[in-house]
């Protein structure tokens, strides 16, 4: 699981408009429920699968840098009034990594030895990204914590 | 495609529910009866004379600094509140020892390093305020 490493204050980042990734987010729960629609079957496990290479695109650059993002900044930002306030790039960054071990894992196992697995992690990763679009959620503050303290125990063990 | 269509639904219902529950916790105030102490020196910094109000703050959470921004508010219109922030990642033992398992959470801890409420999630000033009346008032009836 890639964790974003802290932004140092010699290296600022600059903020981003938090409703970027609310929008994008909006745009993966559309993809995900077409997902669900499909069920369990190749059409559905290779829709999956491009969900996951989004997500891989926004945990390498960014959920600013995905292609949701660039939609948002293309289409979506230039009507809306500018940001009240910016917001640190590194937690969607973060979701977008979980969201991509959900979907990922979901379509490997689904197109290779398991099926179910691909509404599975669909459902899954639908609920987040519902939550996010239209709440806020951040799983940055609702797992990363449970993220470190699993990994300070393996280290101990 | 007619049973994908009901697992549809079912999952958005469940959401529904999801949503509410977390919105209703989030950033709520609640009484800690413990007799947990946080002293300066466990906290690694010194405590207000009244209420010192405790944040834990992650690198990935959203909802951290404008919680900090509503701490800091809040303690600034009150005299003797103060106001710490640590980050998870550095302060391990404090996390497990307090069993904190989401960002921001926010301990109150009395002039003796009790603590008296705690609070997880993104809180808003008015939230800030309801934590902060739940510590002052016993103090003002002493």
């Amino acid at each position: 699981m890639p964790v974003p490493v802290p932004a140092s204050s010699s290296d600022p980042v600059p903020g981003i408009d938090p409703r970027g990734p609310r929008f994008g987010a909006a745009v993966t729960a559309v993809l995900l429920a077409i997902v669900l629609l499909l069920g369990p079957t190749t059409a559905g496990g290779v829709l999956l699968a491009v969900i996951a290479a989004l997500f891989a695109l926004g945990t390498a650059r960014g959920a600013q840098g995905s292609l949701q993002g660039l939609l948002f900044r293309a289409l979506v930002r230039p009507r809306l009034p500018p940001p009240t306030e910016l917001e640190d790039p590194a937690p969607p960054r973060f979701a977008q990594g979980v969201g991509l071990a959900i979907t990922g894992l979901g379509a490997l196992l689904g197109l290779t030895l398991a099926p179910v697995a691909i509404p599975v992690a669909a459902a899954l990763a639908l609920v987040a990204a519902l939550l996010n679009a239209a709440l806020g959620l951040c799983l940055g503050c609702e797992v990363y914590v449970r993220l470190v303290r699993v990994r300070a125990a393996t280290a101990r063990a | 495609m007619l049973e994908n269509a009901l697992l549809l639904i079912a999952v958005l219902a469940l959401t529904g529910v999801l949503g509410a529950l977390w919105r209703a916790r989030e950033g709520r105030a609640r009484a800690v009866s413990s007799e947990l102490v946080l002293d300066a020196a466990s906290l690694g910094a010194p405590l207000a004379p009244g209420v010192t109000l405790v944040q834990l703050s992650s690198a990935t959470c959203a909802s951290c600094p404008p919680t900090a921004r509503a701490l800091a508010e809040v303690a600034a219109r009150h005299e003797g509140v103060g106001v710490v922030e640590l980050r998870v990642e550095e302060r391990l033992e404090l996390v497990r020892a307090l069993d904190v398992t989401r960002t921001p959470t926010v301990l109150a801890l009395d002039a003796s390093g009790r603590v008296l409420a705690r609070a997880s999630g993104g809180m808003r000033r008015a939230q800030v305020d309801a934590l902060l009346e739940r510590c002052l008032e016993p103090l003002a009836l002493r």
